[in-house]
């Protein structure tokens, strides 16, 4: 049968019924329409049966003049074990689409691309099997095997805008027979469609939203998930840890949304692959670059302007992506500065990346990051003398990759990394023709390489391993100094203030996605860690293991339980995430982060797949936690081992709720959690158990976005939780020397009032025949809450008083972008 | 550095700062008792009616009844006397007993006044220390001495260095990590050279206990004026101990509005006020 396009199951029924002149009979109560997209031009009638079919595990008879409609046999498990492989990629950009589902509907059999758009599916042969794949935001693509004879397939989705009709997302089926639980994705276009900051969008701001994760606050970047500290959060960009995502001290996140694909948060239930951190990890991928066409986006808002273009370097072969961000204020007031003052705060990012596909089986990434915060003064350079001051901080990173298939069951990655965070203050005095200058700068430098495999090794053992080495270089402090004054000429130009810290910190990795029969699947692993460092050596053997067992088609079970050590910490105000905050090292004194974690969980998708429900109960345990002393609060360079409590414990359990809703034209989740945790050093409290600072029983999340048309679309979100928690005055009175002692409660015994929020995004977008341009307006903090900040208590004087500062009031913000 | 960063964030800050009047929790006045045995002397006291913090009004006791009690037995009633201090207009009582107070025994302090909730703390006398060979260096400033500690472990030193008027306190440094500052001048000296300085210090017996504890110390207030200098070593209670430390962190913590506040030691039953012990011996070096 001659056939290729978009058709809905009631038009290809009609089809073959018209064609055949036959009456195909089934209960309807099973059915479910939907639109299938057919790539290939000639199918069997059988091979479109399929189709409608085999997602309802149904199967069919052709008999003459009538075709049956009966109950699916399940794959008959002895047949001939074939194993295909390939990558899923964007139809129009080539770009390779990651964590896509690549399953065989009704059967179990099913697998995600990893990180670079690869799958390896295992399976008992058929001559008439249905392959799905599929991704949120993109047309899902069936085929079959009749037509692919071949063991390598590549998958190339349509992005759904580039459909014509209206499309309903289709069976997700691997979504909820995954093993992996506690893991959301975003792509950027969801991000996008949340109400922008400032004319901004931003990443984590958008992670915040998710369940299970909560925001330290406004004018933060840090956030808790889970009950854990802000420095249990590994946040990788293409792979490449980054230590410090804030700008503008915290209000803003690095990362630029033009320059970024896919989001991933994973906050429990860690695979044997994930380790050095305790509480989550979040995978930020860059775009690759669009392979076929030169596309560029750009637009400005209130704070910043930025412009990104990507193209092919050689069509089909390489591609690049460049994408650069800066805001303008200070552009815009130096200017009108007086008596040869200049002073001004900005910050930029620039992301680059660039991919050749060397040939079928070899491809590279080089993928790289510089973002910078800049705030300087300057006097007057004609005067007599000047003192000049600047502060700066800002991150490298860079990745090399390099992709290999060594065979369709096989799949190699090797990455080469660099990382640095640097921090730094600079004050320059000039007097007469005499110049001195003087930095202050702490750092933090890695490099690393890993090499990680994905192995099919049979259509019941799926294998991921690796091993990976990263040396740090820790340099908490240093004072450089430089002068033309002769006299100073022979003084030290470097004082370290806190010794530099080299370590090496190795691990090794195996994990085993085992498919017990269709309804239960394990993943066992093991995650072994090794750290030296002056001399110490740390090292842990770390079980990771999760289920998941299939009460429907379309209902699962899931269970896991796993055990981290996290070697390195962050001295940190965490209300705050000022660029001071120190990340530092475990040492002979200080003992690393431990930490055991166990969740259950199920996920339930309906109302034809638009509607994915999914709870989860977690517990985790956390020992070896560090903490300011009472007395202190921002991160010392010098002697910081003296100025922190070690030692700590910690828990954390509750529940969480996301349901969530997917189609063409709605999008959007409520999240909730319901969460209790606790800390306790022996130096704090008297010893006794307290609750954690964020320790918010309540915490809701309302998003939603709707396109009213294919012109307009409005964004809300709402956010409520319970305030956090503080240490407060009671009471006052004098002791035996004529001191006046001021009683505190217990720690953290206070609670701030409760947080909510309403932000509100309007976008209008207009196809050009240059392109595309959208503008937009959006609203921070819609009916004018002011929600506290930080409230502290002036005990100075006789007039004593509580003062609470709100950040952000009712703030309305514009933005326009485009893209050709 | 980090007065620039706090200047930065509380520029940005302050336009949305606003005071306000919070339902923070409240409670009753209440006794706050603070006491003190000093070995071979008496016990002394003052008892403080406790106020709200962000409404604080001074006020002293004269009425209330502390009663002291020595392994279980009441031995004596601390009585007024007539020394007159003023602490914001309103006038502190001492109150003190004479008592034959014994080493290593339990006392508990009891005090009742009516219409307030009756208050007990608890604290036992450590033994006069016996301070050995003690040597001064007027050319290096180093100061050495031998504290010969007692079998029982859990003794808690106080070190001083103290001219000869009103024991004026001086500055003195040690390069010993078990003997504790907490005043916080860790950066007042270069480390390496003379290690951490303060008026007071610490040492608790858990690295020698039983044993000697040898002592060195450098003078660093050369400039106090006196003739005379005594190290003067005093063994205090647990609970005396806490409190000096929570004061001493208190008084020079960090008080930006970001920083944790310093929670005051009390071994009191309402949590304010302490009840400690000690005993003093004086060398003298110069």
């Amino acid at each position: 049968m001659l056939i290729e396009g978009i058709y809905s199951s009631d038009t290809l029924i009609e089809i073959i019924e018209s064609k055949l002149d036959v009456k195909i009979s089934f209960a309807s109560k099973n059915f479910k329409n939907q639109n299938f997209e057919i790539k290939s031009s000639t199918l069997k009638v059988s091979t479109i049966l399929k189709l409608i079919f085999d997602p309802l595990l149904f199967d069919f008879v052709i008999r003459p003049n009538k075709i049956l409609i009966k109950k699916k046999a399940a794959i008959n498990a002895n047949s001939t074990i074939v194993t295909m492989s390939g990558f899923v990629e964007d139809l129009e950009s080539g770009e390779r689409l990651i964590s896509a589902d690549v399953f065989i509907p009704g059967t179990g059999y099913g697998t995600t691309t990893n990180t670079f758009g690869f799958y390896s599916l295992s399976f008992p042969y058929s001559d008439s099997i249905i392959i799905v794949a599929q991704l949120i935001g993109y047309s899902p693509l069936i085929s079959s095997l009749i037509e692919r004879p071949t063991e390598n397939v590549d998958f190339l989705l349509r992005t759904e805008d580039a459909l014509l009709n209206e499309v309903v997302i289709n069976v997700k089926e691997s979504a909820f027979s995954k093993t992996q639980m506690s893991t959301v994705k975003l792509n950027a276009d969801q991000i996008k469609a949340m109400p922008a900051f400032m004319g901004e969008v931003d990443v984590l701001k958008a992670v915040k939203f998710l369940a299970g994760v909560q925001s330290v606050g406004e004018g933060s970047v840090n956030y808790i998930v889970r009950g854990g500290n802000p420095d249990q959060n590994l946040i990788l960009l293409d792979g490449v840890p980054v230590y410090n995502v804030s700008h503008l001290f915290g209000i803003f996140s690095v990362f630029n949304i033009d320059a970024i694909k896919h989001v991933e948060l994973t906050k429990g239930g860690f695979p044997a692959h994930f380790g050095g951190r305790l509480s989550s990890v979040l995978e930020v991928n860059m775009k690759e670059g669009n392979l076929k066409e030169f596309h560029g986006s750009g637009g400005f808002g209130l704070l910043s302007a930025k412009l990104a273009l990507e193209g092919p370097i050689v069509k089909d072969k390489a591609s690049f992506m460049i994408s650069g961000r800066r805001t303008y204020s200070d552009l815009i007031y130096r200017p009108f500065l007086t008596d040869g003052l200049d002073a001004g705060y900005y910050f930029t990012d620039l992301n680059a990346k660039v991919n050749w596909k060397l040939n079928k089986k070899n491809r590279l990434y080089l993928s790289f990051y510089n973002g910078l915060d800049k705030a300087f003064d300057k006097e007057d350079p004609q005067a007599n003398s000047a003192f000049d001051a600047e502060l700066k901080w800002g991150n490298y990173t860079s990745a090399l990759r390099w992709n290999h298939l060594f065979s369709s069951k096989l799949f190699g990655n090797l990455t080469a990394t660099f990382s640095r965070f640097n921090f730094q203050i600079g004050s320059f005095y000039r007097y007469d023709s005499i110049t001195t200058a003087i930095n202050y700068f702490s750092r933090i430098t890695d490099y690393g390489i890993k090499y990680d495999f994905d192995y099919q090794y049979s259509n019941v053992h799926s294998i991921k391993t690796g091993i990976s080495y990263t040396y740090h270089n820790f340099k908490p402090g240093a004072l450089s100094l430089s002068t033309t004054a002769s006299s100073l000429q022979d003084l030290d130009s470097i004082l370290n203030l806190a010794p530099p810290t080299f370590t090496n910190d190795f691990s090794l990795y195996i994990e085993d996605s085992w498919t017990i029969n269709q309804r239960l699947q394990l993943n066992l692993g093991t995650h072994y860690a090794a750290y030296l460092v002056n001399n110490k050596f740390y090292n842990s053997l770390q079980p990771r293991l999760s289920g998941r067992y299939l009460l429907s088609p379309s209902w699962s079970l899931k269970a896991s339980y796993v055990y981290m050590e996290q070697y390195i910490h962050l001295l940190t105000n965490s209300a705050i995430g000022l660029p001071t905050d120190l990340w530092v090292t475990s040492t002979e004194n200080i003992d690393p982060q431990r930490s055991h974690q166990a969740a259950i969980g199920t996920t339930l998708s309906f109302g034809k797949s638009k509607w994915e429900f999914t709870n989860e109960l977690f517990y985790k345990d956390l020992k070896g936690l560090i903490a300011y002393k009472p007395s202190a609060s921002i991160a010392p360079a010098t002697n910081w081992e003296n100025q922190i409590i070690t030692n700590g414990k910690g828990s954390a359990y509750g529940w969480e709720s996301f349901l969530r809703y997917n189609s063409k034209k709605t999008n959007g989740w409520v999240a909730y959690t319901l969460s209790k945790s606790t800390r306790q050093f022996a130096e704090l409290n008297e010893g006794e158990k307290f609750p954690f600072k964020y320790d918010r029983r309540h915490d809701l999340k309302i998003v939603l976005n709707r396109h009213f048309t294919k012109k307009f679309s409005l964004g809300l979100t709402w956010i409520f939780n319970t305030g956090i928690r503080a240490t407060i005055p009671i009471s006052t009175y004098v002791d035996l020397n004529g001191v006046k002692v001021i009683r505190f409660s217990k720690r953290n015994d206070y609670q701030y009032p409760n947080y909510h929020r309403l932000d509100v995004n309007m976008n209008w977008k207009k196809k050009t025949n240059w392109g595309e341009r959208n503008w937009g307006l959006s609203i921070y903090n819609a009916y004018n809450r002011r929600n506290p900040f930080l409230i502290y208590f002036d005990l100075s004087g006789t007039s004593r008083n509580a003062n609470q500062i709100s950040l952000f009031p009712f703030l309305p913000s514009f933005y326009y972008n485009f893209k050709f | 550095m980090k007065n620039l960063i706090f200047a930065l964030c509380i520029f940005g800050l302050m336009a949305c700062e606003k005071t306000i009047d919070y339902d923070l929790p409240t409670e009753e006045p209440q006794l706050a008792v603070s006491s003190k045995i000093v070995a071979g002397d008496s016990i002394h006291a003052i008892v403080s009616i406790s106020s709200e913090a962000l409404n604080p009004v001074t006020k002293f006791s004269e009425d209330a009844t502390l009663t002291l009690f020595e392994n279980g037995t009441n031995v004596a009633t601390l009585t007024v006397d007539n020394d007159r201090q003023i602490v914001d207009n309103a006038r502190v009582y001492f109150f003190t007993a004479k008592h034959n107070f014994i080493v290593g025994a339990d006392y508990k302090l009891q005090a009742t006044q009516a219409n307030y909730e009756s208050v007990v703390g608890n604290t036992s006398l450590p033994s006069v220390p016996i301070v050995e060979n003690v040597s001064y260096d007027p050319t290096t400033f180093k100061i050495k001495a031998n504290i010969k500690d007692p079998s029982a472990s859990g003794n808690i030193y106080r070190i001083e260095l103290v001219g000869e008027f009103s024991n004026y306190a001086l500055g003195f440094s040690s390069k010993d990590i078990t003997v504790e500052f907490y005043e916080g001048y860790s950066d007042f000296l270069d480390t390496d050279e003379d290690g951490e300085f303060g008026y007071r210090a610490f040492v608790r017996d858990e690295f020698f206990n039983g044993g000697t504890k040898n002592l060195e110390l450098k003078l660093q207030d050369y400039f106090g004026g006196t003739s005379k200098i005594f190290l003067k070593i005093t063994a205090i209670s647990n609970s005396q101990f806490e409190f000096e430390k929570s004061i001493d962190i208190f008084n020079y913590a960090d008080i930006g509005p970001f920083s944790e506040p310093v929670t005051i030691f009390s071994n009191m039953s309402n949590s304010k006020g302490v009840f400690g012990a000690e005993s003093s011996t004086y060398v003298q070096i110069l």
